[in-house]
């Protein structure tokens, strides 16, 4: 760390750049604000335990109620059924290009996954309807057009690219200390990569799975098109779902004035997820702080 | 056998490791490469000039994607003028001035930023849709156009900006910097001299990707207010805008099987555009390593 005393000229510079740096910041904590006051204005109608406690989620008839746990329940069963889809294969690929693979291979699914992993969601929605969804209801008879499993199962590949590509980073990135210190140790090629090699990459494949269960939460096209906007409380996966994503899409599509209670229900909605993939972003980062100081880096 | 070497041969537990590894690989690949496939069959037939060059009409077989693709490349052209400047200029703050300032406020200013756009970086895009509605065409009354769309995506893009950039900078080795500081050199002199030249890639590379990710969006615009119906090409900051995965999106809902060709012609025609920003990263930084490379082998 080099420190000096500045010239008019550098202080001039890294006042420009502060400017930058604090007008980026002043956006987001607008956004942040405007989403505060907007939950406020939410919550002075309807009260917190309601929300936080209602199985019922009914904003858009003259019978309001709002009750989260639907749509909870519907995001939650996107992310379990997308990691049980995505974590198994997302893993053992990983492992296979970073540790076993030929460099030239590696390098051709790298380039590979990054392109994949640039293919919109709205994409991965029509290929929900026309792949997914006519190739499932072969293996699963009696399954609905729109169902939690269909975009649970298109999110978990959506995701799986993304997933891969930053996993075989992390094993990638664990120094090989850790391999050589195994071998020597007698232990053989198996033993190497399940006692050493994995156990020193867990914080760092943990972080990455958090991200990449941020972008299930966030996800939204995959359950406007294929989930049914239906919200109903419980894991029923054959069922329609609509997901927190989806109700703030189908408020925004629906025209309703600022004033209305279905546009304050989505300041809250969008609130609930904010503090959600907020907190998860931190805890990701705070994982991969400790993998990068682990691994000698 | 990369990475793990010892020159043994593999026993059968390994073996089988192996095997189902690569059984996985394949089966990934086949299920993409079947994509590729489905949206080939379903669309090619539909992507013609009259596709690309016509405006929406009445009947599917008759539709283009003239406004929605025009729509698209204005707003990435907005959003890199509106996010890129002020991206890159934040980063280099905050890597360069910030966090090894003299200054204890300047460091804890640049601490909290930190903080502040890693966990902006996470928020879905709805939300950022949700919050244009709210902020751009509600308070600020810029109504349903492509002004207020540009600033949605923008403000989207500069934390993925901000921090992809930091990551470049980070990745930069520091000796040419320090070299010219004990010459005499100004901090800036310094890191114009030995941290931009070879930080320069990654900063293209991470504004691209950054591209790459909001010009697919359909989420954030659907909530600003995009038309689905124009027979016009969107000429002013304050017109009403169309863009290509919002026609996506409409076409998909819609009943019909023209009007499914018409979804999967236009995925078709967004895909190149974002493949467009992954080739010019992937490969400019390929490139760059290569040079490196022979840099240091020389």
């Amino acid at each position: 760390m080099i420190r000096q005393t500045d010239s008019p000229g550098d202080t001039l510079i890294g006042a420009v750049l502060f400017v930058a740096a604090l007008l980026a910041a002043a956006v987001s904590l607008s956004l942040i604000g405007l989403l505060a006051a907007g939950s406020i204005e939410f919550f002075r109608e309807v009260s917190l335990f309601e929300f936080f406690t209602g199985t019922v989620w009914n904003p858009l008839f003259f019978q309001k109620q709002f009750g989260i746990l639907p749509l909870v329940t519907g995001t939650l069963s996107v992310v379990i059924i997308a990691v049980l889809v995505s974590v198994g294969p997302g893993i053992l690929i990983s492992i296979y290009l970073s540790e076993f693979a030929s460099d030239s291979l590696r390098n051709i699914m790298l380039t590979v996954l990054e392109i994949v992993s640039g293919i919109p969601t709205v994409v991965y929605g029509f290929l929900t309807l026309f792949w997914a969804t006519p190739v499932l209801k072969k293996l699963v008879p009696g399954l609905p057009a729109f169902s939690a499993f269909s975009v649970g199962i298109m999110t978990g590949l959506m995701v799986l690219p993304v997933l891969i590509y930053l996993w075989e980073a992390v094993i990638s990135s664990v120094s090989d200390r850790y391999r050589q210190g195994s071998l020597m140790l007698g232990a053989d090629r198996m033993q190497t990569l399940f006692r050493a090699v994995l156990p020193a990459a867990m914080p760092g494949l943990l972080s990455v799975l958090i991200l990449a269960i941020i972008r299930v939460i966030g996800e939204t096209m995959i359950a406007v098109i294929a989930g049914g906007q239906k919200a109903e409380f419980g894991f029923d996966f054959l069922a329609p779902i609509q997901t927190m994503t989806a109700f703030i899409i189908q408020v925004g599509m629906g025209d309703f004035p600022p004033d209305s209670m279905e546009y304050q229900g989505a300041f809250a909605i969008a609130g609930v997820l904010a503090v959600t993939t907020m907190s998860l972003s931190l805890l990701s980062r705070y994982l991969r702080r400790a993998f990068s100081e682990r691994s000698g880096r | 056998m990369r990475r793990i070497m010892d020159g043994s041969s593999p026993n059968r537990l390994e073996k089988w490791f192996v095997l189902l590894c690569q059984g996985c690989l394949v089966l990934f690949l086949l299920i993409f490469l079947s994509f590729l496939l489905l949206l080939l069959i379903m669309g090619l037939p539909r992507l013609d000039w009259e596709f690309i060059f016509g405006f929406q009409s009445r009947f599917p077989d008759q539709s283009g994607a003239l406004s929605a693709l025009t729509g698209t490349c204005e707003l990435v052209l907005l959003v890199l003028l509106f996010a890129c400047p002020i991206g890159i200029a934040a980063a280099f703050f905050i890597q360069e001035y910030g966090e090894n300032s003299s200054s204890m406020a300047l460091r804890m200013i640049s601490r909290f930023f930190d903080l502040l756009l890693t966990s902006m970086e996470g928020l879905p895009s709805v939300v950022y849709g949700f919050l244009g509605l709210a902020l751009f065409v509600n308070i600020l009354s810029m109504g349903r156009s492509l002004l207020a769309a540009a600033l949605t995506l923008a403000s989207m893009a500069v934390p993925i900006i901000i921090s992809n950039s930091r990551n470049a900078l980070r990745s930069v080795s520091r000796e040419k910097q320090e070299t010219a500081l004990c010459l005499g050199a100004t901090k800036w002199q310094a890191f114009k001299a030995g941290v931009l030249p070879e930080a320069l890639p990654g900063l293209v590379t991470g504004t691209c990707l950054a591209m790459g990710r909001v010009a697919g969006e359909a989420a954030p615009l659907l909530m600003v207010g995009a038309f689905s119906y124009m027979t016009f090409v969107p000429d002013r900051l304050l017109s009403p805008f169309a863009a290509l995965p919002v026609d996506i999106y409409n076409w998909t809902v819609q009943a019909g099987g023209g009007e499914h060709a018409n979804g999967s012609a236009a995925i078709l025609l967004l895909i190149p555009i974002l493949v467009f920003f992954n080739a010019i990263s992937v490969i400019w930084r390929r490139h760059w390593e290569k040079q490196t490379a022979e840099d240091k082998a020389k």
